[in-house]
This record gives C-alpha cells, sequence and structure tokens, in this order.
C-alpha cells in the first residue's frame, strides 16, 4: 500500500506545487511545508523529490527563480520560485486533466 | 556534522553532471539555510534524512524525469544476436548512473565488469583486455596484470608502465623483475 500512496503522490506533487506558486512566490523549504499544511499532512514532498520537479520547471520555463536579500532581516539570502505565464497555462491544464481523471475514478468506484 | 559536509556527502552519492550538482549545491545550501530559520541544524537534517538516503531519492527522482536532461545515464544493454559456440559476439552491459555493476559476457565484451576474448571495462578479464583494472594475455590499464602488461602498474611477463614488475623484461620508471 505504501507503494501505491507514492505513485500517487508523485503524479501530484508537481500539480501542488504549481498550485502553491500560483498562488505566491515561495522558496524551497516553504513549499516544502505548504504542500504538508495544505495537504492536512496527507501529501509528504521531500527535498530529493522538491528539486528535481523545481528544476524540470524552472529549465521548462514555468516557473523562474530569483534571490530575495535582506528579507526581514535575514543576513542569508533566499530563493524564491515564481510561476510564469507559461507555468500557469500549464497548472490550468494539468488541474483539468486531473479533475477529470478524479471524476472518472470516483465514478468507477462508487459504481 | 556541519551543513558543507552534509551537502559534501550528498553530492558524492550523486551520479549527475556536474551542472547539476552546482545546482543542487546550491539550492540544499539555501534550503538549510531558510530551515534554520524555524530549527536547529541536527533537526534538519534529520527531517532530510541521511545523505545517501537523500542522493537516492533525488537520482530516483532524475530517473523518472528525464535521464539525459540532468545528465543521468541509463543503464544500457545490447546483445548480439549473432554467437560462437553459444556465447554472444558481443555484449554491452553497463550500470550507466545507478550504482549496481554489471557484467558484460561476450566474444567483445564492454561493461563494468567484463569477460570475453576482447573485453574493455572498469574490470576486464579477457585475452584481449583493456580497462581500469584489466587482466589478459595482452592486458592495457591502469593496473594490468597479464602477459604482456601496459599500465600504470604493469604486472607480467613482460610489463610496460610507470610501476613495471615482469618476469621476462620490464620498462618502467620503477621496475622489478622477478625470477
Amino acid at each position: 500500500m505504501q507503494d501505491f500512496k507514492k505513485q500517487i503522490n508523485k503524479g501530484v506533487l508537481e500539480l501542488s506545487i504549481l498550485k502553491i506558486l500560483n498562488t505566491d512566490d515561495q522558496y524551497g523549504y516553504r513549499i516544502i511545508q505548504l504542500v504538508s499544511k495544505q495537504s492536512n499532512g496527507n501529501l509528504l514532498l521531500k527535498d530529493g523529490t522538491l528539486y528535481p520537479i523545481l528544476y524540470r520547471l524552472e529549465d521548462g520555463k514555468y516557473i523562474e527563480s530569483y534571490w530575495k536579500t535582506n528579507e526581514e532581516g535575514r543576513s542569508k539570502p533566499r530563493k524564491y520560485y515564481k510561476i510564469t505565464s507559461l507555468g500557469k497555462e500549464r497548472f490550468e491544464s494539468m488541474l483539468a486533466d486531473y479533475l477529470e481523471i478524479n471524476a472518472g475514478i470516483s465514478s468507477l468506484l462508487k459504481s | 556534522m556541519k551543513k558543507e559536509q552534509y551537502i559534501k556527502e550528498v553530492l558524492l552519492s550523486l551520479k549527475v553532471s556536474r551542472k547539476i550538482k552546482r545546482r543542487i549545491k546550491e539550492d540544499l545550501s539555501a534550503r538549510i539555510d531558510e530551515a534554520l530559520d524555524d530549527d536547529p541544524f541536527f533537526d534538519i537534517v534529520s527531517n532530510m534524512g541521511a545523505p545517501k538516503e537523500l542522493a537516492s531519492e533525488f537520482m530516483e527522482n532524475f530517473e523518472k524525469l528525464g535521464e539525459v536532461h540532468f545528465g543521468y545515464i541509463k543503464p544500457y544493454e545490447y546483445t548480439s544476436k549473432a554467437t560462437l559456440f553459444g556465447i554472444p559476439l558481443l555484449h554491452i552491459n553497463t550500470s550507466g548512473s545507478s550504482s549496481d555493476s554489471r557484467v558484460a559476457k561476450g566474444i567483445v565484451a564492454l561493461g563494468d565488469i567484463s569477460i570475453g576474448v576482447v573485453s574493455a571495462g572498469g574490470v576486464s578479464i579477457g585475452v584481449l583486455s583493456a580497462g581500469g583494472v584489466s587482466l589478459g594475455a595482452i592486458a592495457i590499464g591502469g593496473v594490468a596484470i597479464g602477459g604482456a602488461a601496459i599500465g600504470g602498474v604493469a604486472i607480467g611477463a613482460i610489463a610496460v608502465g610507470g610501476v613495471a614488475i615482469s618476469i621476462v623484461k620490464g620498462f618502467g620508471a620503477i621496475m622489478l623483475l622477478l625470477k
């Protein structure tokens, strides 16, 4: 069962990351926290999964990164990720696909 | 363990391009700094996992997301249909970026570990053998052992190398003739 959950997790994590960035720019550690918090702890995003997804999204021009310095008196800068217009399109498309699949599965399981 | 040491150990276990390693190094450093606002370093690395564990998760995801893009090299195996005495004429078996070592066995064998008449690989055994460590009638390699051996360290009847240990004739910066 653990394998099944892991597979499902991986499929929806990119969508979850885009959803979070579609709301606001975020840095890596905060994305991990928000995925856990906003999914009521049901989705677990680890660093080894987060960064490869971010790299692919960034290289595909779906997101951009930038450094923010002198934030809240921090001496060290944070690396923020920002969704692009192409990323917003991807998010909308992925969300539509996800909802369609989800509706189909729900219907199938209830039948 | 300090932050730099932790990241170094993660990077050591990653088999990806230098470019990706630089990216990961930068991001892990920033990520740990970001978390240090909330938690002590020990707790952060406990959550992130042991360096090898984290590296393994990175590799698993790189493999899933696209090997070429991330400098990940897929394992590769090719066995020729043509055989000689039941042995493939050509067998190539390489592990690529994965951590296991694969064995190639053929008349011509190329692999992490290769065994063949003509053989090349990390560890190579053959009549004509070339590799990091090679053993053969004619052996060429970092460490070469054979009838005729050419290598950084060459051990053979005839040995040519930085260090040459020979029975018949040796040529090298350091020579030892065994008789």
